[in-house]
């Protein structure tokens, strides 16, 4: 995971800034900066269906921002009506000060990026990413220009002239990320850009896509259904679930901090235990032995969820200490390596998954096995709110 | 895209098709153009002189290019935009639009050019109504003339053109226009510098059909035209029927199917190059 963790409100233009303007006096415009994006009460609905519930959001200026959540869960609508594809039954979308509800996608100035490149068959390269140029009246040399910066920004000058079919799968998606950058927008849209790429190349792909946000003055806003690509790219994650959006905050906060436990199953492996909450303290269900104190958990039936690093089969001395002891049954059990992969049962019937460092031997199938788990860093949410 | 080698199996398959279009459309041709030269004994390149010296069969033949070049332009625009309203229409009213042009396409040519007739004349529909409506003392005179020749060609031939544009719409990838506009492209600019260009094999697939068909249309403009449109199929059913003149008839159907291939070729590199494009698309 991305060690940088810095929000929204501290990724100004500053930290980006020098490096950005390097590259715009390459490109030849006058920067005019990263824009925030403010969503106001905007809504959608297709026929009953509701694709997106009233939903207010503010995306900081110059942040890389992830919209991430399951298929059907509203993200890509959202988008859509950020870039104008779609209008919002309410509601209004401001680029800063300026509404832009009402406005086509062609005046909206946003660079999109598309699942599936969406680059112009009958086009070169070169002229592809001429395209948004020419239909602003750019004039000639400085089109050329203008081309030449934003290949040379993807590392491909030397395909300018062939034909986008004769490109792989990643130089195409980076022609497209060429043509959305090269009429220096303050937005920039992607809509699951790495989803038709292998693993390796996404992973690649990841690490340049961060790094053009780094040197260019440009707000990203990221659309993926991949966590580990969320929690790797993003300043901030926004997660949608059946039109609403769950939770707003910093990869780690959100990872670590879930706050319901669709959130917590949706960001990667977790073991969670069923129990009640009742005067301001969590007891698991049935005959396992936890207890702990919550603040701001409504009262009755709630989760205590656990992250993999927070579980282990073989504590360190001293964290026995503060770890509470669950009694468990090995449902399943996989060697990887640099961990064991689990799946456990609790005395409850509850059952979950978790990563812990290798023990001496591997338990099996059917085998009694005492987990701790690390009190500090348990999360508890109510069962009521947010569940799948 | 090149098909994977199947050995002798795929020609196989394409045999009896090939032994159709040998026995009914390849041998008959040949004995057709055969008698161009051969009848009467010796006649070598007879026929084809008094052809190219028959100012009327110049005439003819004009008349023939002149009128297959007007409908499949008219066809071509018509169709196209019928095809792209289509497209864009909801889908119930697209089933309703796709069987308004399939519809027709099953009756009987001949029952659609009598009733074009019908409704042209001077006592049709058109002219009664612009009568009693008050707008016309005289009939218009609608009928025997280019204006009904065209009419009635390039609403018969409409279809052809329409189906291969409405099908090579619905194989873009619509996101293409969706990233124009994002890209800041009105919906014109992005019609026509995108979806146009895009669905342009279909275009051309339909147009050649059209101007192909049209060159070789015969009762369609013989009973709506009149004697200026008279196309070059009238003087072969003459010299045939008329005359029993095999040779000059030979050689009006060899030089009628030249022109068409050199029509054909003339347009061969654009409609292929385009055809190859679509299909790598994919």
């Amino acid at each position: 995971m991305s060690s940088e963790t810095r929000t929204g409100s501290e990724a100004g233009p500053s930290p980006s800034g020098p490096p950005g303007a390097a590259a715009r006096a390459r490109a030849g415009t006058t920067p005019t900066g990263a824009v925030p994006v403010e969503l106001r009460g905007v809504s959608k609905s297709y026929g009953t269906e509701v694709a997106v519930a009233p939903l207010d959001l503010t995306v900081e200026a110059g942040s890389f921002v992830s919209f991430l959540g399951p298929s059907g869960s509203g993200k890509t609508t959202t988008l859509k009506m950020i870039s104008g594809f779609e209008r919002p039954d309410e509601g209004a979308v401001l680029f800063g000060d300026r509404d832009i509800t009402s406005q086509p996608p062609e005046q909206r100035g946003v660079g999109v990026v598309f699942q599936n490149y969406s680059l112009f068959p009958h086009m070169s390269v070169a002229k592809n990413v001429e395209f948004p140029l020419r239909m602003r009246g750019v004039d000639r040399s400085d089109r050329s220009r203008r081309v030449r910066a934003a290949l040379e920004l993807v590392e491909l000058p030397h395909v300018a002239s062939r034909s986008p079919h004769e490109l792989s799968g990643g130089q195409q998606q980076r022609v497209a990320i060429a043509r959305a950058l090269v009429f220096d927008p303050a937005l920039l849209l992607m809509d699951e850009p790495l989803g038709a790429l292998d693993r390796r190349l996404r992973e690649t792909m990841q690490l340049e896509i961060k790094a053009l946000h780094e040197r260019l003055d440009v707000t990203i806003i990221y659309v993926t259904h991949d966590q580990e690509e969320a929690l790797a790219m993003s300043d901030q994650i926004v997660v949608f679930n059946q039109g609403r959006v769950e939770q707003v905050g910093t990869p780690q906060d959100v990872y670590d901090r879930p706050r319901s436990l669709f959130v917590a199953d949706f960001l990667g492996e977790s073991f969670s235990i069923s129990g009640q909450v009742t005067g301001g303290a969590f007891t698991a269900d049935g005959d396992v032995p936890l207890r702990l104190d919550v603040a701001d958990v409504e009262e009755g039936p709630a989760r205590s969820i656990w992250r993999s690093g927070s579980v282990s089969a073989a504590p360190r001395p001293g964290e026995r200490d503060s770890w509470a002891c669950v009694p468990t049954t090995v449902v399943a059990s996989a060697f990887a390596g640099d961990h064991l992969k689990l799946k456990l049962r609790v005395a409850s019937g509850d059952e979950g998954i978790v990563s812990v460092p290798p023990t001496s031997s591997v338990p099996i199938a059917g085998d009694a096995l005492d987990i701790y788990v690390d009190h500090a860093r348990a999360v508890v949410v109510s069962a009521s709110g947010g569940t799948a | 895209m090149s098909q994977p080698r199947t050995g002798s199996l795929h020609w196989l398959l394409i045999m009896p098709l090939l032994c159709l279009l040998a026995l009914f459309f390849v041998a008959p041709l040949y004995f057709v153009i055969e008698r161009g030269f051969t009848d009467p004994a010796g006649a070598g390149l007879d026929n084809y002189r008094r052809v190219l010296d028959d100012p009327a069969a110049r005439r003819f033949a004009w008349n023939t290019v002149r009128t297959a070049v007007t409908v499949t332009v008219c066809a071509s625009l018509l169709g196209y935009t019928y095809a792209y309203a289509t497209f864009k229409a909801s889908r119930r009213m697209r089933v309703f639009l796709l069987y308004c042009v399939l519809v027709p396409f099953w009756t009987s040519l001949l029952v659609r050019t009598y009733a074009w007739a019908v409704m042209l004349r001077d006592e049709g529909v058109i002219n009664k109504t612009l009568a009693s409506l008050g707008m016309i003392d005289a009939p218009l005179p609608l009928l025997r003339n280019s204006f009904a020749v065209t009419l009635g060609m390039t609403q018969i031939l409409l279809p052809f053109v329409i189906l291969p544009c409405y099908s090579a719409m619905t194989r873009v990838d619509v996101s293409l226009v969706q990233a124009a506009r994002s890209l800041g492209a009105s919906p014109t600019k992005a019609f026509f510098r995108v979806f146009l260009p895009l669905t342009r094999p279909g275009l051309a697939a339909g147009a050649f059909l059209t101007f192909i068909l049209a060159t070789g249309y015969y009762i369609t403009p013989v009973l709506l035209g009149g004697p200026g449109d008279q196309p070059i199929a009238v003087l072969i059913e003459n010299a045939v029927q008329q005359q029993g003149d095999w040779g000059l008839a030979g050689a009006l159907a060899a030089l009628t199917t030249v022109m068409v291939l050199v029509a054909l070729m003339a347009g061969w590199r654009s409609l292929t190059r385009s055809v190859l494009e679509t299909g790598r698309k994919s």
